[in-house]
């Protein structure tokens, strides 16, 4: 036996008469706390339900208080308003799938029901589209549709939701999924003709039409999907493994290629992908102990854009002893948002150039967080017109939605808060 | 069975994740303690554990996994915890042997708080990778899954973690052979 075993051996040795005698009398502490601990649903993270720079978009300001009659008249002004549009829409311009475009009418989900909002009347419209629990509204890039997600009746764990498609006035509402276990995670196609979505791991690509979606086998275990701009011929996705990767393939299933050429860290790198308006960059947050350039303690993530072309990684500037998560692009491409995560249990979002020359600008108010930002309940998108910052602050359980502008003007609140609250802006041409 | 009560506590059963944390949560105990050496530490750490866990189970994707990914939130916790008191404890800078360059300390190792003193000297993820192999019997792969590190790292930390406790160890054995040769000033 040589030194290093015996010495090996002595430890293990000493180890286990060290541990041995420990009684562990607080399980029923433990216990304690847990039976007052909600789970959080599988379903209901809200990286799943919330891709930050694809899903989650704006909404607006607090509905002023009117009285019964006033509301009423105002609703059939909306109402009216939006059959309008559904009906101008169709001889208007559409915007082009990426870049800066004008804001349209919000949608929005809150406890079930979807609302259309108009933006500036601030009145919103309960949408009639039948029975269920409907949420996570998300326009397609031209706005003229939006999908959605339903439940039908109670939301169950594991969720069995079903995808459903409607022109922005609500009208030909259609399933595009069947029923589907843990649906999770979707983007539209840059020209509007296919959503791509992960289901327990799988990447489908559905027709917004209907009929039957395309299993892509290669990609699996896949997580955050996103169609490369500016054609589409491509869906990004996180290769979920112990040490995960970037890929791409296109939306036929073939062509599956890496994008990435680092290794990743550990199981926590390459999360919340996104992508560039010109598809140049792929964008994401590496939450790993290996980036010590943040913090030599280590446990910050910082947030990365990598070249599509050659996989270079580029990290944004940030000051000693704090973190960057959820990098989100505006819409031409020059800024990008993400949140700032202080050491001492904070985080504030924080616009920076996108060219990584730093310029940081804060937005909006301090929120407590853990110290290594691993618990920030919010997310921020651009609006279509790249003047605001729209910020979800909260769960799904509870969440308000403010407009947080670009400028520094004051901040507003779009809607009092609501149970699985989501929205999105219609994106209509300059 | 262990597949049946995660299963059950992942749909929100109480009594299933009781019975898994009742399992489980002496050898999480130990192993905290191992690590912290600090009894209220480690309690917190079980706990902080223990109820992440619970509330995060809906999210664990294969519940074979389940022990390897309770004893990863353990870790963290345990580095957590470590990190808070980090502050206040005196860092020694210890350099790591090739070769010991005295007798071997092994066969002098009576003591201990000689193994105690060097371990308290490692930083909380070189006392992880030692307390999961060494004392949990983990093989170095499922170290590796568990901290989320590449094999070859999970290696290098390990021969660096039993580096550095046998620099410690020499350390100690010289100033100890000083001390009695009357050499120290």
């Amino acid at each position: 036996m040589t030194s290093n075993e015996r010495f090996e051996q002595t430890m293990s040795s000493w180890l286990r008469e060290d541990g041995a005698f420990r009684v562990a009398d607080h399980l029923d502490e433990v216990l304690a706390v847990t039976s007052e601990t909600r789970q959080r649903p599988a379903w209901s993270s809200l990286e799943r339900w919330l891709p930050v720079d694809t899903t989650f978009r704006p909404r607006l300001f607090n509905a002023p208080r009117l009285n019964q009659v006033l509301l009423v008249a105002a609703l059939l002004i909306a109402l009216l308003g939006l059959l309008l549009l559904a009906v101008g829409s169709q001889r208007q311009r559409l915007p082009e799938p990426f870049g800066p475009a004008r804001n349209g009418i919000f949608v929005m989900s809150r406890d079930g029901v979807l609302y259309a909002i108009d933006p500036t009347t601030s009145q919103r419209t309960a949408l009639a589209l039948g029975e269920g629990f409907d949420f996570s509204p998300t326009f397609s890039r031209d706005g003229t549709r939006f999908l959605f997600l339903r439940s039908d009746g109670p939301l169950t764990e594991p969720a069995i939701l079903t995808m459903m498609v409607a022109n922005a006035d609500g009208s030909d509402l259609h399933a595009v999924t069947p029923p589907t276990e843990s649906l999770d995670w979707f983007d539209w196609s840059p020209d509007g003709t296919r959503i791509a979505y992960v289901a327990k791991g799988q990447l489908w690509v559905a027709d917004p039409r209907g009929g039957r979606p395309l299993m892509l086998p290669d990609a699996k275990p896949a997580h955050f999907p996103t169609w490369l701009p500016p054609d589409g011929k491509e869906i990004v996705y996180r290769l979920e493994a112990t040490h995960p990767t970037v890929m791409a393939i296109r939306p036929d299933g073939t062509g599956r290629h890496p994008i990435s050429v680092t290794r990743a860290n550990n199981g926590y790198d390459f999360q919340g992908i996104g992508v560039s308006p010109d598809g140049t960059k792929v964008t994401f947050t590496r939450w790993s102990t290996a980036v010590a350039d943040v913090d030599r303690n280590g446990w910050l993530p910082r947030v990365y854009a990598m070249d599509v072309e050659t996989g270079k990684e580029m990290p944004f500037p940030t000051a000693s002893g704090t973190g960057q998560v959820g990098i989100a692009y505006s819409p031409d491409g020059t800024l990008v948002a993400y949140a700032r995560i202080h050491r001492e249990g904070a985080f504030q979002l924080v616009v920076a150039n996108a060219d990584g020359s730093g310029n940081e600008r804060t937005l909006g108010e301090k929120k407590p967080c853990k110290p290594d930002g691993s618990n920030i309940d919010a997310t921020w998108v651009f609006t279509p017109d790249g003047t605001a910052l729209v910020v979800r602050y909260g769960n799904d359980d509870s969440a308000a939605t403010h407009l947080l502008p670009l400028d520094g003007s004051p901040s507003s609140i779009l809607l009092e808060a609501g149970r699985f609250e989501f929205a999105d802006v219609q994106r209509r041409a300059p | 069975m262990q597949r049946d009560l995660v299963e059950r506590a992942r749909k929100g059963d109480h009594d299933a994740f009781a019975e898994l944390a009742g399992a489980a949560i002496s050898r999480l105990d130990s192993a905290a303690w191992l690590m912290l050496r600090d009894v209220e530490q480690a309690k917190d750490a079980v706990q902080n554990a223990l109820v992440r866990a619970w509330r995060d189970l809906p999210t664990l994707r294969d519940p074979d996994r389940f022990d390897a990914w309770v004893h990863r939130l353990l870790v963290n916790a345990c580095i957590d915890e470590a990190r808070r008191t980090r502050r206040h404890r005196l860092d020694v800078e210890l350099t790591e042997l090739d070769t010991p360059s005295m007798p071997d300390p092994v066969s002098s190792i009576a003591d201990r708080d000689q193994l105690e003193r060097g371990f308290l000297r490692l930083d909380p993820e070189l006392r992880a990778v030692i307390v999961l192999h060494h004392y949990l019997d983990l093989p170095v792969p499922a170290v590796a899954a568990i901290l989320g590190i590449p094999l070859g790292t999970a290696k290098s930390r390990l021969h660096r973690a039993l580096g550095l406790m046998r620099a410690a160890l020499d350390a100690d054995a010289r100033v100890r052979t000083d001390l009695v040769e009357g050499r120290l000033t």
